[in-house]
């Protein structure tokens, strides 16, 4: 087998493609240790606990126990709970792992079977088998020893290294604020993750800083389990990047002339360069004190780099699922595109935003369908009003959602790419980008024009006019307002948000204005001002804005909005503008209490009819449906797709799908096979989709009837890679 | 408190399922103008987070994470204009409420007369999964109290609320006040769980929708008197 070919495969890689093995956060600790014990010293399984639901690395000891290590997700990183060192993703946070041990007791070892694989399709074969795999094994290695004295140096040989440097390298400090946190991270997402694609080992060394080459000698050549760690504990968390890369990034942040090329923390540079952060700061959307004005939105952003990135990014960062004429150039571009996108909300933003737009992903066929017929719909006005069209949205977003998350057909999981508590908000935000912005223009003259229908927009135009006069007076502020300046800046910001498709960057915009007004205010340090104050404020400001669209843009975000996220600060102060709106609208002079309260009436009594409506169908259509993972494989392709499996679907009906899928042009020669007590065998035709195994994930092979079954017993653990071609010759 | 904390308890209404037991609850503070809501709950905010930023740079929106009993609570705190020319806008504040804190001033008998009407147009909009506290403020006052004792706990009792006394200047009454209403809020989103069996994740608690009783005529609430001032 051609060496090269190997090394093509980082560790890096064989990671990303067999995370199905590895990482099963359908498992227990108590099942991971089962696994386990059967595994040489050094094998390792990442789990979720039962108890704390967080996730766990679980490697094999030396006395023939099992070691648990608490993975923490906070920040948008990834770390062992007992280390100093932080990750920006899972798969980064492993491949580390693997060559250094840091707090373990030794780096981690990879099955064999893994290190040995030499193609693209031999690990996608080994990946399919998930969990199975562990059972599925045929050498059984030697359960209680150290792992063979050869081992480490044969990995050498065989596995192109992979430089994971980690975020950053001081131990967790309580004083230090999260947003300082933040701060470092964001400077150290310059760091680079190399690996040999990227990196010429012979090459390019006069570009690459003494901390840098430092961390390559020491992976490279002394064997492994020399501490990479004291290396790296010398080694600056940041070294600078070649000016491609850099030119890369700064298509996607602000300019960044206050970063320091150096990568140490100067604490007081945190305090003033917080403008800069704030692009990447919004893996997590910043409440109010921490906004500032030149904070920049990915919506809008997108907006302009549009062009820049479609020379930039390669375009298929899940090549590995379809039948590719160049696996190994897909896995390099997967690779290319895993790495280059960093901040990990936008990578998970952009794998969805690809896979919206592949057709032959359950995803991407749902997303396409919808706005083909959501376009059409607009078009042929079909709707009664701007509230029906907008909750129409939002419960495809939220069904949508909720595929994404069961069909597992992003390739690496989220789980990997995002901690548990950013998790949702990533999603949404990648689901407005791959169905708001493809409609944004539409749906905005669309919405413009309903209500213009219902006179809604002429009532809010007229009462903004009304109010211009004495504005202050009537609404009776009693707290200083905003300055020509402030208000041209507040206006500016209402005006950019009708530009964005994304809720969360209106509300964002909404927030900066809000804090702009608490600012004018200009209270005594000792004086509390609440909502009786700052709810005229506000009124006044958006008076003197005088846009109207107004309204749109607040029933915008208020009904496409995730609604359980109305509770918190955005929720807030979204709801002041719209009852400031609400205020403005009213009636001068009349008592305004009862007119306006049977519509608050009615508006609540619709809200609660929605919410038990859409907790309802979630619940429904969970039951009744299966993602199914089908491998293909025959002579020359191999692909993976994730059908759709719906109750009362028989099995002939699904073959039928799969020979449509992979463009089978024999069908009657191919069947579906499961893996049935340990063999492949085929699928009985009266199965139905809750009767496959009961994890996640689960998966049916589409072959040829007639398939070589000899062959076929290769798709065991050791079986994917033939062990005795694969030696390495040197 | 960390500033970005504030939005995740947003966030974690979605994610509350995963990360154990955290509940995630939404607290309406309701009263009149002066009665001083928005101090007493700058008291408890900043008691015991004493973050610099937020004293008077918001004081409308506030959020308080708690440990009870071993579960995580995260408390958004949302204050409300309590003039009556901002009484219409109450309903866009208290959809979706857990609980919500009625301050009277216990020398104002007039703010009492308030409490009684949020009371009644709360029960009426949000039906009893709503747990109402109802709080006679500023007893640092004795002296010139004017709603006496007994009637404002008779009264509390007779509407299935709890009645407090409270001191934002001397800080008295303020911890127990926020502790009770936390752990009646579990006891009702525990209650709620069981209901619905064990299908449904703590996220229940916040996506649970108003209560409105359909057969009620939509002109009963104004004419109930609750919108007129006492």
């Amino acid at each position: 087998m051609d060496a090269s070919l190997q090394r093509s495969l980082s560790v890096l890689d064989r990671l990303l493609l067999t995370h199905s093995i590895w990482l099963q956060l359908s498992i227990n600790t108590d099942s991971a240790h089962q696994i386990l014990q059967r595994e040489i010293v050094g094998t390792f399984l990442v789990c979720k606990c039962s108890a704390s639901h967080r996730k766990v690395l679980c490697v094999r000891l030396q006395e023939g126990g099992v070691s648990q290590y608490p993975i923490r997700e906070e920040d948008s990183t990834f770390s062992l709970e007992s280390s100093a060192l932080s990750f920006p993703d899972l798969c980064r946070l492993v491949a580390f792992y693997t060559v250094s041990r840091d707090v373990l007791p030794f780096p981690l070892e990879l099955p064999d079977a893994i290190i040995q694989a030499t193609t693209h399709t031999q690990l996608e074969s080994i990946s399919h088998l998930g969990l199975e795999f562990w059972s599925s094994q045929t050498s059984p290695g030697l359960p209680n020893g150290p792992p063979p004295p050869s081992a480490p140096h044969r990995t050498f040989r065989l596995i192109s290294p992979c430089f994971v440097n980690p975020l950053f390298l001081q131990p967790p400090q309580p004083s230090r604020t999260a947003s300082h946190k933040r701060h470092r991270f964001k400077r150290s997402l310059r760091v680079r993750v190399s690996n040999e694609t990227s990196l010429s080992l012979s090459g390019g060394e006069s570009e690459l800083t003494q901390g840098e080459t430092h961390g390559q000698n020491s992976n490279q050549g002394g064997p492994r389990r020399t501490g990479g760690l004291s290396v790296l504990r010398r080694t600056p968390a940041l070294t600078p990047t070649s000016e491609e890369e850099d030119d890369q990034m700064l298509g996607q942040i602000p300019p960044s002339n206050s970063l320091p090329q150096q990568g140490n923390t100067d604490p007081n540079r945190d305090t003033e360069d917080g403008e800069v952060c704030l692009a990447l700061e919004r893996t997590r959307a910043p409440s109010l004190a921490e906004l500032d004005s030149n904070s920049s939105f990915s919506s809008l952003e997108e907006e302009e780099a549009q062009a820049d990135l479609a020379h930039q990014w390669p375009p298929a960062a899940r090549g590995t699922r379809f039948p590719s004429a160049n696996p190994t150039s897909t896995l390099r571009r997967m690779t290319a595109a895993f790495v280059c996108v960093f901040a990990p909300e936008r990578r998970v933003a952009r794998l969805v935003d690809e896979l919206s737009r592949d057709k032959r992903s359950t995803f991407g066929s749902l997303v396409q369908d919808f706005l083909e017929k959501q376009r059409q719909e607009i078009e042929a006005s079909k709707h009664s009003s701007a509230v029906e069209l907008l909750q129409g949205l939002r419960r495809f977003l939220s069904q949508a959602k909720n595929l994404l998350l069961e069909a597992g057909e992003i390739e690496p999981p989220i789980e990997t790419l995002v901690p548990e508590n950013e998790k949702d908000l990533a999603l949404e935000k990648a689901l407005f980008l791959c169905v708001l912005k493809p409609l944004k223009i539409q749906l905005q003259q669309t919405l413009v024009s309903l209500h213009t229908q219902d006179g809604s927009l002429q009532k809010i135009t007229d009462s903004l006019l009304a109010y211009q006069e004495g504005t202050l007076e009537r609404l009776a502020v009693r707290v200083g307002v905003l300055d020509a300046r402030g208000m041209d800046r507040a206006k500016s910001k209402l005006t950019l948000m009708q530009r964005s498709h994304s809720p969360i960057d209106k509300v964002l915009l909404l927030l900066q204005v809000c804090k702009s007004v608490y600012k004018a205010m200009g209270t005594q340090p000792d004086q509390d001002v609440g909502s009786e104050d700052f709810l005229p404020a506000l009124s006044y400001v958006l008076v003197q804005c005088n846009i109207p669209q107004l309204l749109l843009e607040t029933e915008y975000m208020m009904e496409l909005l995730e609604p359980s996220w109305l509770t918190g600060e955005g929720g807030y102060y979204l709801t002041s503008v719209y009852a400031s709106l609400c205020l403005i609208q009213s009636k001068p002079g009349a008592t305004p209490t009862c007119s306006l309260t049977n519509e608050a009436q009615e508006y609540l009594r619709e809200w609660s009819r929605r919410r038990g409506q859409e907790a309802k169908t979630q619940k429904d259509s969970q039951q009744k449906q299966r993602f199914v993972r089908v491998l293909f494989q025959d002579d020359c392709r191999s692909a993976v797709r994730t059908l759709l499996w719906k109750a009362g679907e028989n099995v002939d009906a699904l073959s039928k799908t799969c020979a449509g899928l992979f463009g089978v042009t024999e069908p009657q020669h191919y069947c579906l096979f499961w893996r049935s007590e340990g063999e492949m065998r085929p699928l009985p035709a009266h199965v139905q989709p809750h009767q496959l195994g009961a994890h996640e994930g689960a998966s049916l092979s589409y072959l040829r009837s007639d398939h070589d079954f000899s062959k076929m017993r290769r798709l065991t653990r050791g079986g994917a890679v033939d062990l005795g071609e694969s030696v390495c010759e040197e | 408190m960390r500033s970005a904390d504030r939005w995740l308890v947003a966030e974690s209404l979605g994610m509350a399922a995963a990360g154990g037991k955290t509940y995630s609850f939404k607290v309406v503070l309701l009263g009149e103008g002066c009665v001083g809501k928005t101090s007493l709950v700058l008291r408890y905010c900043e008691n015991k987070f004493n973050d610099k930023h937020i004293t008077t740079l918001q004081a409308s929106f506030l959020t308080k994470k708690l440990n009870i009993t071993g579960k995580r609570v995260n408390l958004a705190i949302w204050d409300t204009a309590g003039q009556e020319r901002f009484h219409a806008l109450g309903p866009i504040y208290y959809r979706d409420s857990n609980g919500a804190i009625l301050v009277y001033d216990v020398t104002d008998e007039d703010s009492f007369q308030k409490v009684k009407n949020w009371v009644k147009e709360l029960r009426k909009m949000l039906g009893n999964e709503i747990c109402l506290c109802i709080v006679g403020n500023k007893i640092d006052l004795e002296k010139e109290r004017h709603v006496s004792v007994e009637e404002a706990e008779g009264y509390a009792e007779s509407v299935g609320a709890k009645h407090y006394h409270t001191s934002a200047k001397l800080n008295k009454g303020i911890e127990e006040l926020f502790l009770d209403l936390c752990k009646r809020m579990m006891e009702t989103a525990q209650a709620d769980e069981r209901s619905r069996g064990n299908g449904a994740s703590h996220t229940s608690t916040a996506r649970r929708g108003v209560q409105i009783v359909d057969d009620e005529p939509q002109t009963a609430m104004p004419a109930g008197g609750c919108c007129t001032s006492g």
